[in-house]
């Protein structure tokens, strides 16, 4: 990617004290396509019941760079959060643990209901409809990445 | 005339032929129940469970009214949830109220889900769903009944999930075996059958 601005190093760091907006493109500018450029939208999860042990996270993973791997994810909110995915063959629901989610480049990745999701195994408080709650999704070369889920009634979709 | 009986006899071979190949390439049909050496038709029949309410809950009390009844576990954070909320959903847009046909969960997992446990699971729907438990010789006996598979399947961290068939059986109220509802088939087809069931 060329930036139409000239992209010496001396002149942008003074340039950006001003011009905030202008150094943000200039920094989207700078990332090379080769790495991968992750986004993770509309993460959401079902609320859950009480005593409940266990919930499931669904979002949209957005990738513009080259292809990456989800490896893994925690949140505060449960012991351990682990990759899942449900498949369903004759009628029979399994769910398996895959060591890592191939997040290619170009591509959008769902998890989705009845798919791969993260699991929060061990919630310590019920997943409530109306709050949001913190996830880490960790990518082999992207790294963390913190997002926000919104928690659904249980029978809204 | 001779002419036209191989002509006649020609289009028949084409249409062999057609048949042929339309046989050998379309999708296989997938089969919706597993494991039932069951024939569909014969799903079902009474059975005797344990309600949230920890008393004996009788299948004599769902006479008159349909139902979709369908086999999980409490611990299970997706598929079951999933299933339960697409019911709930889809008695809503069937539009004939919570009476148009009732929803049922089962527990394949007694060990760990007791009355307290499917009460709570059933309760987050804001709908009625009627959550069953039971001994484990009443759930290995409606199991057999429904031709529901179900097995332990260890975690990494210990504990264990359960596989099991995800299949919903609509019932009709008589308690016969009605349909089978996929979870990858559209609310237009599984709609259609609740709006049979519910007639």
């Amino acid at each position: 990617m060329r930036s139409p601005l000239p992209a010496t190093a001396g002149p942008i760091t003074g340039f950006a004290m001003k011009m905030p907006l202008l150094s943000a493109l200039l920094l989207i500018a700078a990332c090379s396509p080769t790495e991968p450029m992750i986004e993770v939208r509309n993460a959401w999860a079902r609320e859950t019941a009480p005593g409940q042990s266990s919930g499931a996270v669904y979002a949209n993973i957005v990738n513009r760079g080259e292809g990456d791997l989800l490896t893994g994810a925690t949140s505060k909110r449960a012991a351990a959060a682990t990759l899942h995915s449900s498949t369903t063959e004759n009628g029979v629901s399994k769910m398996r643990t895959p060591a890592g989610v191939a997040i290619p480049g170009g591509a959008t990745v769902a998890l989705t209901p009845g798919g791969t999701h993260v699991m929060l195994e061990g919630l310590r408080s019920p997943l409530v409809a109306g709050e949001t709650i913190a996830v880490t999704l960790r990518f082999a070369k992207a790294g963390p990445k913190i997002v926000t889920a919104a928690v659904t009634a249980a029978g809204a979709r | 005339m001779l002419g036209r009986i191989r002509m006649f006899l020609w289009l028949l071979v084409a249409v062999a032929l057609a048949g042929a190949v339309w046989l050998a390439t379309r999708p296989a049909a997938k089969p919706q129940v597993q494991s039932s050496e069951l024939p569909l038709a014969s799903i079902g029949g009474p059975f005797t469970l344990v309600g949230s309410d920890g008393k004996s809950f009788a299948s004599s009390r769902l006479a008159g009214k349909p139902f979709a009844i369908f086999f999980g576990f409490t611990h299970c954070p997706d598929v079951c949830p999933t299933t339960l909320a697409r019911l709930a959903r889809l008695r809503r847009l069937l539009g004939q109220g919570d009476e148009a046909f009732q929803i049922l969960f089962v527990t394949v997992d007694p060990e760990r889900d007791g009355p307290a446990e499917v009460g709570a699971y059933t309760k987050v729907f804001d709908t009625p769903v009627v959550g069953l438990t039971g001994t484990r010789a009443q759930i290995e006996r409606v199991k057999k009944q429904f031709a529901v598979y179900s097995a332990k399947s260890p975690s990494p961290g210990g504990g264990y999930s359960v596989d099991h068939t995800a299949t919903v059986f609509l019932m009709d109220r008589n308690g016969k075996f009605l349909a089978t509802l996929a979870p990858e088939e559209a609310d237009a087809v599984a709609l259609d059958k609740l709006r049979r069931a519910s007639r």
